[in-house]
């Protein structure tokens, strides 16, 4: 009998791992396998090596498709960078269309500490029930309608006021009127934050804030 | 199919057997995402659990491809990610018993549709030498990764490492077989055979 090689041995055993031996390889591979102490020991440590290969090579594509999602989690952090970007430039340059620099146009957005609690002072026990507007409304189309559900019962005054407390609309409705719809002009109501404030007699009964151009005031949070 | 979707397969097939990882870096981009979504509405996967079955599903895919058992798809590639995905996915159920019964059903019929690689089981002694595999670096870990993994030919190796010759290769691997196996000998005892 001839002598194999260490590198034919081991090819050997690999064909026979794989079914790939010939009848005359099969009778070899079975004569060493009887004769052959090293070669016996060998077939076995290649069938262990295969499948214990395998998990290195896996454990290798698993970091290749690890790496390929950090740089796909890069890239969708790059877009969303550049769409908030091209965002907040569209916004800047709608301010500076109106006349606003961004810290102008903050504070017109800022509201008035005194009137948030009197907001929610006048949310409770109020004899007034108003459908709309509801609270923090954009009124951002050129008018502010009131609904009051019913008809008055009383005499009322609505004052429309800035968040510098200057009054810019003072106007009586008188009872029996369920409705009221007064016009918010542009040169007054630019972009900002107002109020609405309704008088029985000389009580305060309710004061509500809105917005015109609220979507601006949502952008501003980007800045 | 159309011929020319067959060649652009058989082409892609090929690109993945030699290795070339743009490919499937190619293909893992395609799909991702409509797996992801698929995933994550059909069987209420996480997020992340649907990255890591979508992993494995490309591993799966890999396997096949490298083995033979993918020499032709009868429809798609996408189809058939989808079918290995599926067949994950239905292991995953069983493993964890979470009683997803519904999905579990129509899992079933398209499980035994697949070859596929069964997840590795591995023995003790196994799993010592993959971490053995480790200890023994370069360049045996990924010579003997190439031929037995990825089923590079000794040519391929050649190229792929820039050896001398095929020569050179097989010395090498037999020598890196040689240390391991003396890595390994505790793990073997005469009483085997």
């Amino acid at each position: 009998m001839f002598t194999l090689t260490d590198n034919q041995k081991i090819e050997l055993i690999e064909k026979h791992l794989s079914n790939k031996l010939s009848i005359k390889e099969q009778e070899l591979f079975q004569q060493l396998l009887e004769s052959d102490k090293d070669f016996a020991m060998a077939v076995l440590f290649q069938k262990d090596l295969i499948p214990s290969i395998a998990v290195n090579g896996r454990q290798s594509l698993k970091l290749q498709f690890e790496e390929l999602e950090k740089a796909i989690a890069a890239t969708n952090t790059k877009s969303q960078e550049t769409v908030f970007e091209t965002i907040k430039q569209n916004i800047e340059a709608e301010i500076q269309q109106l006349g606003y620099t961004i810290d102008q146009m903050i504070q017109l957005f800022r509201p008035v500490p005194n009137y948030t609690t009197a907001i929610a002072a006048t949310t409770r026990g109020s004899s007034l029930s108003i459908l709309s507007p509801e609270n923090e409304a954009d009124l951002s189309e050129g008018f502010i309608r009131f609904d009051f559900g019913q008809a008055l019962k009383k005499d009322i005054e609505i004052l429309i006021e800035d968040n510098q407390y200057d009054v810019l609309i003072e106007e009586e409705i008188s009872a029996g009127h369920s409705e009221a719809t007064l016009p918010l002009p542009t040169p007054n109501f630019k972009a900002g934050r107002y109020y609405w404030k309704i008088i029985e007699g000389d009580e305060l009964v309710m004061i509500r804030t809105f917005f015109v151009r609220k979507d601006l005031m949502e952008g501003l949070s980007r800045f | 199919m159309s011929e020319g979707n067959k060649i652009g397969q058989a082409k892609l097939l090929q690109q993945i057997k030699i290795g070339n990882r743009k490919v499937l870096n190619q293909l893992y981009q395609t799909y991702r995402e409509e797996f992801i979504n698929w995933t994550r509405w059909k069987f209420n996967c996480t997020a992340e659990d649907s990255i890591d079955v979508f992993q494995e599903t490309m591993i799966a895919f890999y396997e096949n491809v490298v083995n033979d058992k993918i020499t032709e798809f009868q429809s798609s590639v996408k189809t058939y990610l989808f079918a290995i995905g599926r067949n994950i996915l239905l292991k995953r159920f069983r493993n964890e018993k979470q009683g997803k019964t519904e999905e579990l059903e129509v899992l079933q019929n398209v499980a035994d549709e697949l070859q596929m690689e069964d997840s590795l089981n591995l023995t003790e002694r196994q799993k010592a030498i993959a971490q053995l595999l480790e200890k023994l670096g370069e360049p045996c870990k990924t010579l003997l990764q190439l031929f037995y993994y990825q089923k590079y030919s000794v040519e391929a190796i050649v190229n792929t490492m820039e050896y001398k010759n095929a020569s050179v290769v097989k010395n090498q691997k037999v020598r890196c077989i040689k240390r391991l196996r003396t890595l390994t000998s505790h793990l073997y005892s005469a009483d085997e055979l």
